[in-house]
Formats: structure tokens, C-alpha cells, sequence
């Protein structure tokens, strides 16, 4: 298990080599991962070639980071059972539990009764 | 929380403010909402008019470390989510609520991307331009191995250099085509005078030498006509302006990209659809000044879309039509970093002038200075990113004089009243 083989940038012509920085450990969807302390949870996942962080939208389709710099929403995914995170944004931190969120999210309205009120932002 | 200024967004634009304020010594907060200051500026790599290379996270660094020696208050990882005059600014962060009381409030919100709607585009593995910078030279994590750029425009081509410095196969950079009838423009004559502007990045030589010879219509005209089959190219890179991107596919993640011929007109050919294999997509759409706090703080907004979009109307101070409230930075208006951070500084120096009760001579010195700055950063951008930007900026400026015309009661800043006085 290394720190996401070769989609890693060791070298750059112009860039150099990355800063030093602390590797942690946490988990996708169960799978246990590594990561540096301090880096955007998609970028860490990024960096292992996993880029579907959720289902949704018509059909349910897989969806991933977008706009990288947490305007679009995309990219939200379940960080320690709080859902909705935006994991272009959100540091990964040792032990950290992420998951696709495993419902498509909807926002519960109208408030009570009818069909589109099945499946909320807290879907789990 | 009290402080003299209180900036929200620590991009460049905002950072400068916060740095230019701490100078005139005021007490400034900055509330940024990732969890570092630096915003866009730290994905940003290019080779400079100079050849110097323009690394976007070193000076971000700097600036960061400058603040803090400054003693400039930064609030990271926290949103604003409520502007109320006087002023008092709403900021969550994390789960705490807190609020900033200042007299003056600067907005560097930046822009934001716009979306490039294909079909496939929410596939995994297609990314707007700034993620793939954020991964490249941020987090320094390849998002794919073999890549294509839609869009044809500065942010498109700069990225497509980046992915190649950074070891991925970039196949091509190509238009997208446009989804409905009020599409942008794809004929060849328009790409190509479009690459001749920007031209002054100089990607190639062939492309410096056209920027020259493509202002003459007649010569433009012959080079569409010889235009080479394969398109031209910037670092290797091959730019077809005869094909457009229709579409992306793939079963889990983006396995390959649509691709139709266009005719020299632009329009696509029947039956011409290719398929090109890329494991990344970088779509590049273009930029839209992120406007939605000064609206609901209630500033007046203007249409430029030399600029961008709707950005609000502004004074030459950067002051907006609500007392108080600044702004800087593409939120102004999309330009280059260099004129973001140079209107940072303009906006901390109005704002001290208002906060500090400067008189007019005291004002109207230290305006002028920060005025001819921006002017000078204009003039030296490495990169334009719209070709109308003085029109733009002379629109916002008629708009202006209009609205103080007919409400005069909008420029109650010492600033507005600096430059109401000097006819601005």
C-alpha cells in the first residue's frame, strides 16, 4: 500500500519535488487508504485512480470532482456519517471515514407526505 | 469580532487587500473559505513575456507568510453567509458561528467556472480546468494519464501545457461545440483571430508570428484557407480548430471523447463523428465573476460581458453603490492576477481612507497612486482573458457616472466623494 503509485507527482521540471508532509491513514468505503495529512479528501482519492465519489442525478449515474475548488457540489460525499461534505475541500485527517453517500440525496420537500419527500439530505 | 476591514475571499486579490490594509494600519480579518489563503493563484504556473516562470503557490506562500507577520486575523476554512450594513458579517466555520463588526468590507470573491454541458460530462474523470490545476499543482496528483481540453481560450491552452509538464499525453485542445443556435462562434476565421489576440502568450512561434499577421484581414482570410488538416500546434500539443468536442462516453469513468469535423464556416459535418481514448477530459468555459454575496449585500450589479458577466458597478476606487462595501479582484471582473492584486490594494487603500477619515488631499494621493497601478498591471498582463476588457471597464465607468448623476446619495464614502469632486 503506498501513497497512490504513479498518479503521484514526484518530480516536476519546474515545480520540483512536493513538499514534505505527514502520511496518514483512512478509509474508503471500508477500504483502507493513505493519504497526507491535510489534503483535500478527492485529491487523496485522486491520487489512488478513484474518481467516482457518488452516485446521483437522472439515472443515478457516477459523478466526481468537477470543479476542484468547491463551487459546483459535486464532489459531496459522507465524512465520518456527516453527509454532504464537499471532498475537494475537506482535509483528510488520520482515521477519517469517508463513503459514497448511498442514497441519490434529495432535499425532503414538501415536508410531509408525498412521494418527493422519500430520501432526504440526511439519507442515512 | 472587531477589525477595521473585513475581507472575504483570500485569493490574491484579497490577500493583497489584507497586506495593503495592515500598511495603512488598520485591523484586518480575512475569511476564506478553504482551509489555506491563496485561493486560485496557487494553481496557477506559466511562463511569464520574460520567459520567468509565474509559480502561483510560492507567492501564495509568501503573501500568506507577509500576512501573518503583519498581523492580519485569517479565519480559514469559514463561510460568510450574511452581510448586514454597518457592517456586520456573518461567518460560519466549522460549527461555530461568529460575526466580524467592521466599517468597511472588502469582497474578493473571485469567479467561478462555467460549466461546459455535454453530453457525458458528469462522467468521472471530466474536470473544469481549475481541478486539474488544483490537483497538478496543488496536491501534485495526475487526475488522468491521457487527456483532451475542450475549449479553445487561454485557461484551456495554459492547462494543457501544465497536464504536459506534468507527464500527461495531452492528445489535443479542442472548441465544444455549442449545444443551441446562440452558441459562441466556431467558424475558423473567428478561432483563429481568437488565438491571434492571446497570441502575447506565445505559445509557439507560429502562433506569435500569426498574432502579427492575422490582424491583417486579407492574410487571415488566405490563412483559413490554408489552413493545415491537422491543425496547428502549441508545444507539440495539436490545436484543431476543425473539430469540436460533441460528447463524452464511458461505463464508469470517461473512457473516450466525440469528436465532429467542422466546416471552415463551423458548422459540424454529418457523419463525421470520430472517437478519440482519453481517461481525462479538462473543459475549459470560460470564467463568471462570483457576484452573489455584493448582490444580496445590495450592491447594484451591471451587464459586461467584456467582463465576464454581471459584476457590480463600481467607482474608480472600487467602491460599489453600497457605503461601506468594496470590491477587488475578478469579481470586478475577469482579468489577469496581476490586475486582481493590484485592485486589491486599491480597494484597502479607499477603504482606509474611509475608515481613517483621510482628508481629500491625503485621499486623493494615495487613490491616484493605487489608481495608475492597476492601469500599469493592465497594461503588463501575461494573459487577457477576455479581448474587450477596456470596453468592459469603460461601461462600468459610464455606469457609474450615470448613477451619481441621478443618486447622489450612493457615494457617501470618503472615496466616492474624493472622486465625485474630481469628476471621475
Amino acid at each position: 500500500m503506498g501513497d497512490g503509485g504513479d498518479t503521484r507527482i514526484t518530480a516536476h521540471p519546474v515545480l520540483g519535488p512536493p513538499p514534505e508532509r505527514r502520511r496518514i491513514t483512512f478509509s474508503f468505503d471500508g477500504q483502507v487508504l493513505t493519504g497526507y495529512e491535510g489534503e483535500p479528501v478527492a485529491f487523496a482519492l485522486l491520487a489512488h485512480g478513484i474518481r467516482c465519489l457518488r452516485h446521483g442525478g437522472t439515472g443515478g449515474g457516477a459523478r466526481g470532482l468537477l470543479c476542484g475548488v468547491g463551487h459546483c457540489m459535486e464532489c459531496r460525499v459522507t465524512v465520518d456519517g456527516v453527509p454532504n461534505q464537499r471532498a475537494c475541500l475537506i482535509p483528510v485527517r488520520d482515521g477519517m471515514r469517508v463513503e459514497r453517500p448511498d442514497t441519490v440525496a434529495r432535499p425532503s420537500w414538501p415536508p410531509s407526505g408525498g412521494r418527493e419527500s422519500e430520501g432526504s439530505l440526511h439519507a442515512r | 469580532m472587531r477589525a477595521d476591514v473585513c475581507i472575504v475571499g483570500g485569493g490574491p486579490a484579497g490577500m493583497s487587500a489584507a497586506l495593503e490594509a495592515a500598511r495603512y494600519g488598520l485591523r484586518v480579518v480575512v475569511v476564506e473559505e478553504s482551509m489555506r489563503l491563496g485561493g486560485r493563484l496557487r494553481g496557477q504556473l506559466h511562463q511569464r513575456r520574460d520567459a520567468s516562470w509565474w509559480k502561483g503557490g510560492q507567492i501564495a506562500d509568501r503573501l500568506a507568510a507577509e500576512l501573518d507577520g503583519a498581523g492580519v486575523r485569517a479565519l480559514v476554512g469559514a463561510s460568510v453567509w450574511d452581510m448586514r450594513p454597518g457592517w456586520h458579517v456573518g461567518v460560519v466555520r466549522g460549527d461555530h458561528l461568529l460575526s466580524v463588526e467592521a466599517p468597511a468590507v472588502i469582497v474578493s470573491t473571485g469567479a467561478a467556472q462555467n460549466p461546459v454541458p455535454l453530453p457525458g460530462w458528469t462522467l468521472p474523470g471530466v474536470m473544469l480546468v481549475g481541478a486539474v490545476q488544483e490537483a497538478l499543482h496543488v496536491h501534485r496528483v495526475r487526475p488522468g494519464s491521457r487527456a483532451l481540453v475542450v475549449g479553445v481560450d487561454p485557461l484551456g491552452l495554459i492547462t494543457a501545457r501544465q497536464m504536459q509538464l506534468a507527464g500527461i499525453d495531452v492528445v489535443g485542445v479542442v472548441p465544444a461545440l455549442p449545444l443551441g443556435a446562440d452558441g459562441p462562434r466556431l467558424d475558423r476565421l473567428h478561432l483563429m483571430e481568437r488565438l491571434a489576440f492571446w497570441g502575447h502568450m506565445a505559445p509557439t512561434p507560429l502562433l506569435r508570428a500569426g498574432s502579427r499577421l492575422l490582424r491583417n484581414r486579407a492574410f487571415a482570410r488566405a490563412a483559413v484557407r490554408l489552413y493545415p488538416r491537422n491543425g496547428l500546434k502549441a508545444w507539440g500539443i495539436p490545436i484543431w480548430l476543425g473539430r469540436a468536442a460533441a460528447g463524452f462516453e464511458g461505463a464508469r469513468e470517461v473512457e473516450r471523447a466525440l469528436l465532429v469535423e467542422l466546416d471552415p464556416e463551423g458548422r459540424p459535418v454529418p457523419g463525421s463523428t470520430s472517437t478519440v481514448a482519453v481517461d481525462l477530459v479538462c473543459l475549459s468555459g470560460g470564467l463568471s465573476p462570483l457576484v452573489e454575496l455584493a448582490a444580496a449585500a445590495g450592491c447594484r450589479l451591471c451587464y459586461a460581458p467584456e467582463l465576464g458577466g454581471w459584476v457590480p458597478l463600481t467607482g474608480p476606487d472600487l467602491q460599489t453603490t453600497v457605503p461601506g462595501l468594496f470590491v477587488a479582484g475578478s469579481v470586478t471582473g475577469v482579468e489577469g492576477v496581476g490586475v486582481a492584486m493590484a485592485q486589491g490594494r486599491l480597494a484597502a487603500a479607499a477603504a482606509a481612507v474611509l475608515v481613517q477619515k483621510m482628508d481629500s488631499q491625503g485621499a486623493s494621493d494615495i487613490l491616484d497612486r493605487a489608481r495608475e497601478e492597476v492601469e500599469k498591471a493592465r497594461r503588463e498582463a501575461d494573459i487577457q482573458f477576455h479581448p474587450g476588457i477596456d470596453k468592459g471597464r469603460g461601461r462600468i465607468a459610464r455606469r457609474w457616472a450615470e448613477e451619481q448623476s441621478t443618486a447622489p446619495q450612493a457615494s457617501e464614502t470618503a472615496a466616492g466623494n474624493a472622486n465625485v469632486r474630481k469628476g471621475a
